[in-house]
C-alpha cells in the first residue's frame, strides 16, 4: 500500500467513526432512542398474559429503537432461575416476570427495583399521561411497604362458570326443585353449589335434559394436581370458609388446623365425589378442556383461562351455553362474600439490569391502551387475555368484539361485594403450599381424614415457620 | 527403542488426557465437593442470606424426617420391582428373539424404540393411556367389565402404574444386553448338550443361565442404579401424589431445593442417595465380567 492509499484509508475510517459518534437526528426532539440496546426478559410458557406482554414489549422496543430478547421457561423454572441469577449477581435480565406470590419476596430481597422508586429517581423520563396508573388493574396488589413493584399483565380473578342450557332446562329445574326444595339457579352459597354438583353428576345412560347420556357427566371439576394447581383451586374455598391463607398475618403463626380450615378441607374432599376420575392429577388446562368438551356442569376457575378455552368458539363445544358469575359465599362467614383470588401477575425492573431506563420505557409503552388494544385484537381474536387496562374493558368496540367483556367488567371487576384476596407474601409460601397441598391430596385420595391431614399439615408448617424464625 | 516411554511421549500422554481430566474435575468432582460442603450448611436462597456452616445438622435432621424416609422407601420399592420385572421380561424377550426368523432385525429395532424415547414423553404417553376419559387402557379395562379405574389417583395403583411405564421404557435395555450376551454363548456348547439329550429347560438352566449370569447381574445393577434416581416420569404422571405415595427421593430433592429453597438440606439428601447408589455400583464392580 502506498502512503497516499494509506492516508485515504485512515481518512475514511475517521469519517465513519465521526458519523457513528455523531448525535441523533435533532428533529426527534426528546424521544428516547435506545438504538443498540437489547433487553432480556424471561417469561413463563403457557401463560396468555406472557404472550400478550411479549408482543407488546417487542412492539414497544421496536418503536424505541431497542431489541427484545425473550426466553421461555415453565413458571417454576423461571422463578428459580431468576432467584439463582440474582444470588449470583448475574445482570443477565432487564425485565422480570413476577407472580403475586413472589412480588413481595423479591422486593424485599432486592431482586426488583420498584417502579415507584425508579420513577421517583428518574422523573424526567416518566410520561404520566402515557402511564395512566389509575387505569391499571389492582396495582395495590403489587404495592408493598408503599412501593409499587410492577405493571400488571392481566386482569380478573377467579369466577364460577356454569352451563346455561342445563340450569334453564325445564325438566332439570323441576327435578331439582323436587329433590332439594329450592329453585335451580347459579349457586349463591357453597351448600347450594354442593347440591347442584351432586344433582348433575350422572352415569352414562342416565338422562340429562331428557336425553340419555353418551358418557358420564360431572357436577364440577377441579385441577387437583399437587401442589400448585390444587392450591390455587382450593384456596378460594379456604378463604370463603373464613380461614387464613396458611397463616395469621398478624402473628405469622400457621392456622391450618383451625375449625374453618378443616371445614373447608372437608367440603373440598366431598366435592371429589362429583368430579371425573383423574381429577387428582389434572392441570387447570385439562379441567377446563373437560368443561369445554361438554362433560361438566360448573367450574371454579380463573376467568382469563376460561376465556381462552371455554368461551373460545374455536376450542369449546359449549361456548354459547356457558355463563359466568361470582363465586358462592359460605353462610355464616362474615366479611368473605364471594371470596375469590384476585389473580394477576406483573412485569418489573430487574435490579441488576444495566438498561433500566430502556426497560422502564418499554414497560411504560407496552402498558399503554393503544398497544394493548393492538395486541388484543391481533393476537387474541377469540379471547384468552383480559387486558389490565380498565378503559379498554369499557371500550364499546372491545365490548362488542368480546361479548363477555362488559359483563366481566361490571360483574367481576367493578362489583363491590366481592372479597378479593391475594396470596401469602412470605418467602416460605411455596414451601407451605407444598406441605398443605400434599396433605389435602392425601385426604382427597382417601388416605387420611381431613382432620388428620390438617393436623399433620399444621405440625409440618410450624416446623417450617420455626426454622424461618417467624415463631418460636 | 527404549523400554519405557520417552519424556516427549509422556508429555503427549498427559496432554491428550487433559481434556478428560478437566471435564471430570470441572463437571464431576468439583460439583460433588461443593455439594458435600453445602450439605454441611444452612442455605435458603429465598431469604437472601449466604450459606452458614452447621456441621452435620442436616444429616441429623434427615434421620428424623419421615418424609425423606418415605421417599427413599418409594425409590427402593420402585427400584426393586421395576428392575426385577425388566430383567425377567428383557431376558425372556432376548431368548424369544435370539433365533433366526423373518423380520428379526425389524422386530429388534421396534423393541428398542421405548428406550430411545425421552422420559418426559414416556410419562406423557402413559399419563394419556391411563386417563379416565380418553385413555385407551382405561377404556379397555372398562370394556372388560372392571369399570373406569383411576390408576394414578389411587394410592394402591399409582406406583405400580408408574412402574409399568418404566418397565415399558427400560426392558429394551436389558433385552439388548441379554441378547448380546446370548449371542456370545458358543453354539457348540449348546449343541453338545442337546446331542447328549438335554431338554430345552435343562439347556437353559444348566448352560445358558450360568453363562448369562454375569450379564444379567450387570444389567440388573445398572438398571437399579438408574431406577433409584427416578424423577421425570413421576413428575409428569403424578407429581408425587396421591398425597406423597409416589414421591421418590429425587423428586423430594427437587422440591426441597426449588420449592422450599433449602439448598443445604437438599444437598444432604443428595449425598445420602449418592451413598446408596455408590453401594450399588460397588456390587456392580464385583460382578464377574466373563460370559
Amino acid at each position: 500500500m502506498t502512503r497516499k492509499q494509506f492516508g485515504t484509508l485512515i481518512a475514511v475510517l475517521l469519517v465513519m467513526l465521526a458519523l457513528a459518534l455523531a448525535p441523533g437526528d435533532a428533529s426527534a426532539g426528546a424521544a428516547p432512542d435506545f438504538r443498540g440496546v437489547t433487553l432480556r426478559v424471561g417469561l413463563p410458557s403457557g401463560y396468555d398474559e406472557a404472550v400478550a406482554f411479549r408482543e407488546a414489549a417487542i412492539e414497544a422496543a421496536t418503536r424505541l429503537g431497542a431489541k427484545m430478547e425473550v426466553l421461555s421457561f415453565t413458571v417454576d423454572q423461571l422463578h428459580d432461575k431468576l432467584l439463582l441469577d440474582f444470588q449470583a449477581k448475574n445482570p443477565a435480565w432487564d425485565i422480570v416476570f413476577v407472580t403475586t406470590t413472589s412480588a413481595a419476596e423479591w422486593m424485599r430481597l432486592g431482586l426488583v427495583t420498584p417502579i415507584s422508586t425508579f420513577m421517583k429517581e428518574n422523573s424526567a423520563i416518566v410520561d404520566e399521561t402515557v402511564l395512566a396508573k389509575d387505569d391499571l388493574y389492582r396495582t395495590e396488589d403489587f404495592t408493598f411497604d408503599g412501593n409499587w413493584v410492577g405493571f400488571p399483565t392481566y386482569s380478573t380473578g377467579v369466577a364460577l362458570f356454569w352451563r346455561t342450557d342445563l340450569f334453564n332446562d325445564p325438566t332439570e329445574k323441576a327435578a331439582f326443585q323436587k329433590k332439594y326444595g329450592y329453585a335451580l339457579k347459579p349457586p349463591e352459597t357453597y351448600a347450594e353449589f354442593r347440591d347442584m354438583a351432586e344433582f348433575f353428576t350422572r352415569k352414562k345412560g342416565e338422562p340429562l335434559m331428557g336425553k340419555p347420556l353418551e358418557a358420564d357427566f360431572y357436577g364440577t371439576v377441579h385441577s387437583n394436581k399437587p401442589p400448585s394447581f390444587l392450591w390455587y383451586d382450593f384456596v378460594n374455598y379456604l378463604v370463603a370458609f373464613g380461614a387464613n391463607d396458611i397463616y395469621d398475618p398478624a402473628t405469622k403463626r400457621p392456622t391450618m388446623n383451625s375449625r374453618a380450615a378443616i371445614e373447608a378441607v372437608k367440603y373440598y374432599v366431598e366435592l371429589g365425589k362429583f368430579q371425573p376420575p383423574g381429577q387428582l392429577n389434572m392441570s387447570s388446562g385439562e379441567a377446563a378442556s373437560l368443561f369445554a368438551a361438554g362433560h361438566v356442569a360448573m367450574q371454579v376457575e380463573y376467568f382469563q383461562r376460561m376465556t381462552a378455552i371455554v368461551l373460545n368458539p374455536t376450542k369449546s363445544k359449549v361456548h354459547d351455553r356457558t355463563d359466568f358469575t361470582v363465586l358462592p359465599s359460605q353462610k355464616g362467614v362474615a366479611g368473605r362474600t364471594h371470596a375469590a383470588h384476585a389473580g394477576g401477575n406483573a412485569v418489573a425492573l430487574y435490579s441488576l439490569s444495566k438498561n433500566k431506563t430502556a426497560a422502564y420505557k418499554v414497560l411504560e409503552l407496552s402498558a399503554t391502551r393503544e398497544l394493548q388494544k393492538k395486541v388484543l385484537l391481533e393476537k387474541f381474536p377469540n379471547g384468552g387475555w383480559v387486558p389490565p387496562r380498565m378503559s379498554l374493558m369499557r371500550d364499546p368496540e372491545m365490548q362488542s368484539r368480546y361479548p363477555w367483556m362488559k359483563r366481566a367488567l361490571n360483574d367481576l371487576l367493578l362489583r363491590k361485594d366481592i372479597y378479593y384476596f391475594q396470596l401469602g407474601q412470605i418467602p416460605e409460601y411455596f414451601a407451605s403450599i407444598d406441605i398443605v397441598g400434599a396433605q389435602i391430596h392425601k385426604a382427597l385420595a382417601g388416605q387420611t381424614s381431613p382432620e388428620a391431614a390438617m393436623a399433620q399439615a399444621q405440625t409440618d408448617l410450624e416446623a417450617l415457620f420455626k426454622r424461618a424464625g417467624y415463631i418460636k | 527403542m527404549t523400554g519405557g516411554r520417552s519424556i516427549r511421549g509422556e508429555g503427549a500422554f498427559w496432554l491428550l488426557l487433559l481434556p478428560m481430566v478437566a471435564y471430570l474435575v470441572i463437571w464431576r468432582i468439583l460439583p460433588l465437593l461443593y455439594t458435600a460442603w453445602l450439605s454441611l450448611a444452612d442455605w435458603n436462597i429465598g431469604r437472601g442470606a449466604p450459606p452458614r456452616f452447621i456441621g452435620i445438622e442436616n444429616y441429623l435432621r434427615l434421620l428424623g424426617d419421615p418424609r425423606f424416609h418415605a421417599a427413599v422407601k418409594v425409590s427402593a420399592i420402585f427400584m426393586l420391582v421395576a428392575t426385577a420385572a425388566e430383567v425377567v421380561l428383557g431376558v425372556a424377550l432376548a431368548l424369544l428373539v435370539n433365533r433366526p426368523f423373518r423380520g428379526q432385525t425389524i422386530v429388534q429395532g421396534i423393541l428398542l424404540v421405548p428406550m430411545i424415547t425421552s422420559p418426559v414423553a414416556v410419562g406423557t404417553i402413559w399419563y394419556i393411556l391411563y386417563n379416565g376419559k380418553i385413555g385407551p387402557l382405561t377404556y379397555l379395562v372398562d370394556r372388560l367389565g372392571f369399570g373406569v379405574q383411576d390408576w394414578l389417583g389411587s394410592t394402591l395403583t399409582a406406583l405400580p402404574a408408574i412402574i409399568l411405564a418404566d418397565v415399558w421404557e427400560w426392558t429394551p435395555f436389558v433385552f439388548l444386553l441379554a441378547l448380546s450376551g446370548l449371542q456370545g454363548i458358543p453354539e457348540t456348547v449348546v449343541e453338545a448338550a442337546r446331542i447328549d439329550g438335554a431338554s430345552a429347560w435343562k439347556v437353559w438352566w444348566y448352560i445358558t443361565l450360568p453363562l448369562l449370569r454375569g450379564v444379567i447381574v450387570a444389567a440388573a445393577i445398572l438398571r437399579a442404579m438408574d431406577a433409584l434416581k427416578i424423577f421425570d416420569t413421576i413428575f409428569i404422571m403424578t407429581g408425587g401424589g396421591p398425597g406423597r405415595s409416589t414421591e421418590s427421593a429425587s423428586l423430594l430433592v427437587y422440591r426441597t431445593a426449588f420449592t422450599h429453597f433449602e439448598f443445604g438440606y437438599a444437598a444432604a439428601m443428595i449425598m445420602v442417595v449418592l451413598a446408596l447408589t455408590t453401594l450399588l455400583y460397588w456390587f456392580y464392580t464385583r460382578v464377574p465380567q466373563e460370559v
